[in-house]
């Protein structure tokens, strides 16, 4: 019988994807009763990358649009709730809130800007846009810190009687963060946005023929990929304490545009490897500054000559060959 | 009633006049066929009439309703369906997924996100009708960019079909297919309801005659004939331009 359920270039209604997704989750679950503190660190930041990662592959493996700048948003969540913290806003839900309407409002300008232009034009303008956020947080001292940026940054108050000031509690709030983010795009990516959003990304020409407003499309992808960076940026100023100019500089971007190709653009599971494993890599390089982003940059390049399609892609061949 | 209707219709490209003040009106139910030679316009009539591109001057009524300033979409929600000269389809998508995209885009839950469009049976159950009655379902599951040229072009015109367009753009929907498969696509077009109209530009002569009710020449973006099948074939200023010196 006619079973049109499986498009090449998506691993989310697979199976194994699935079937590995929860034993990623598991194994993350059981992380702060096997391992030091360190490795638990390590693990949050993790998930916090993976979610960046995540929302960058929104736009760019599912609606094809390619992004220099997209820690333009992760920054601006982690600025948005370092700010009310100092300013000793100390619940959840508004720091939370702030910097999701923070990051979309973001999102919602950049995206008028941006969706005019295409292919190379695309990344020039999305890095030029976050370099602006960048040289603002860079230049404006007493607001931002400038270079200093803003240390001190206490976690919220915790929910009912979780704690999140210690680091055990602290990480399973970033893990449920995460499970519920993956859990969201999942469904999204399967949804008949998403699914239009492939479309465009195959044949923009096509929808748009087929009467589809392309544009709202892409426009909202942009939106909702901005306001997960910035979940993921407030994650990240929480667990460091700390937010810098670093958090928008683009080799925040650059990093999570190579953790979407590596693990494989356009796949729910591929990104998220990708994080995992750049992180992995990035704290046993570490202290390395200069030739961390050799090693980057490295990758990048094998990757793309020997698995364009990323580590996902090439788990779905090898499926494929041993049925 | 008339289908459509263009008035004083102009497209320049720098100093290159693609459409060049051009008139005409199609009834409904039509079926007309555009020549002329390569570059002659008749793509750009295509891609202005369905709102791809904006005419210099000039206005464009679908239906009676006029349509010059609005978006592709609107004019998709009036009836149009096109098709394009190069093929324009989902490569890595399943001939069934972009049958669905094709149903789904005139439903209301295209915008939905929070259900999978597999759950929409609907739309699952029109796009395999759809498939089946071109005899493209043995297909459905097969990636588009794995399928014969043939097959692709028949998937062209039935990703065109799905919203049941009222008037329908064919452009060159045989270009280089083989004298078989050019039937196929020729005996499709020959199945649509006449609710229909369509408008067809095509290089194979003989098929176009065939096909048509009427017939319209382009040349240098300037309609320089317009005629029954018959009429065309004989116009002297048609064959020196069209068919080449001599062929009549
Ligand atoms: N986007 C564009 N920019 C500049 N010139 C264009 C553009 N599109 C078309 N043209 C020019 O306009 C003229 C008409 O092109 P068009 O594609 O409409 O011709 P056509 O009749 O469809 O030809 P063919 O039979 O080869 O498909 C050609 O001279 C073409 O080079
Ligand atoms: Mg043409």
């Amino acid at each position: 019988m006619i079973d049109g359920n499986d498009a090449a270039a998506d691993g989310a209604r697979s199976k194994p994807g699935m079937r590995l997704l929860l034993i990623l989750l598991l194994a993350l679950a059981t992380v702060p009763l096997a391992a030091d503190s360190y490795v638990q660190g390590v693990a949050a930041r993790m998930m916090i990358f993976a979610l960046f990662a995540s929302s960058l592959n929104l736009i760019l493996g599912y609606a094809g649009l390619a992004s220099l700048g997209h820690a333009a948003y992760f920054g601006m969540g982690a600025y948005a709730v370092a700010k009310l913290s100092l300013a000793g806003v100390s619940n959840l839900w508004w720091q939370l809130g702030v910097a999701c309407a923070a990051t979309s409002a973001l999102a919602a300008v950049f995206g008028l800007l941006v969706l005019r232009a295409k292919g190379a034009y695309l990344l020039m303008i999305t890095l030029a846009l976050a370099q602006v956020v960048w040289g603002i947080a860079y230049g404006w001292r007493a607001f931002t810190g400038a270079d200093d940026g803003l240390p001190g940054i206490h976690r919220p108050e915790g929910i009912l009687l979780w704690d999140l000031s210690g680091d055990v509690g602290f990480y399973y709030f970033v893990f449920a963060v995460f499970a519920a983010m993956i859990w969201a795009i999942r469904r999204l990516v399967d949804s008949p946005f998403g699914r239009v959003l492939v479309g465009i990304r195959e044949n923009e020409r096509r929808m748009g023929a087929l009467g589809y407003h392309v544009w709202s499309y892409q426009y909202v992808a942009c939106i909702l990929a901005g306001l997960i960076a910035g979940v993921a940026g407030a994650l990240l100023a929480w667990q460091n304490g700390f937010v810098g100019p670093s958090y928008l500089s683009v080799n925040y971007s650059a990093t999570a545009l190579i953790m979407v190709i590596l693990g494989g653009a356009g796949t729910v599971l591929g990104p998220v490897i990708g994080a995992f494993l750049i992180v992995a890599l990035e704290s046993i390089v570490s202290g390395m500054t200069e030739r961390w982003v050799m090693v980057l940059g490295a990758i990048y390049v094998l990757v793309t000559l020997f698995a364009p399609d990323g580590l996902a892609g090439v788990l779905r061949r090898r499926a494929r060959a041993t049925p | 009633m008339t289908a459509l209707e263009v008035t004083g219709l102009s497209l320049q490209f720098g100093g290159l006049c693609a459409l060049d003040d051009l008139s005409m009106a199609v009834e409904a139910g039509e079926r007309l066929v555009i020549l002329g030679p390569n570059g002659a316009g008749k793509t750009t009539l295509f891609n202005v009439i369905s709102g791809m591109q904006r005419p210099t001057r000039g206005r464009i009524a679908l239906f009676g309703q006029d349509v010059t300033g609005t978006s592709v979409a609107r004019r998709v929600g009036l009836g149009l369906g096109r098709t394009f000269q190069i093929a324009t389809l989902f490569p890595r998508l399943t001939v069934l997924e972009s049958a669905m995209l094709a149903v789904q885009a005139g439903e209301p839950h295209r915008f939905v996100m929070h259900r999978a469009m597999g759950a929409y049976a609907g739309t699952r159950r029109r796009a395999i009708e759809l498939l089946a009655a071109w005899q493209l379902d043995a297909k459905a599951d097969q990636e588009t960019r794995h399928l014969s040229y043939g097959e692709q072009r028949r998937v062209e015109l039935v990703l065109a079909l799905a919203r049941r367009p009222r008037l329908l753009l064919l452009d060159e929907p045989a270009a280089g297919l083989s004298g078989e498969e050019t039937a196929a696509v020729e005996a499709m077009v020959r199945q649509l309801s006449r609710d229909v109209t369509v408008m067809l530009i095509e290089h194979d002569v003989d098929m176009a005659l065939r096909l048509a009710d009427r017939v319209i020449v382009l040349q240098q973006g300037r309609l320089l004939a317009s005629g029954e099948p018959e009429d065309i074939r004989r116009d002297p200023r048609v064959a020196e331009i069209y068919f080449g010196a001599g062929h009549a």
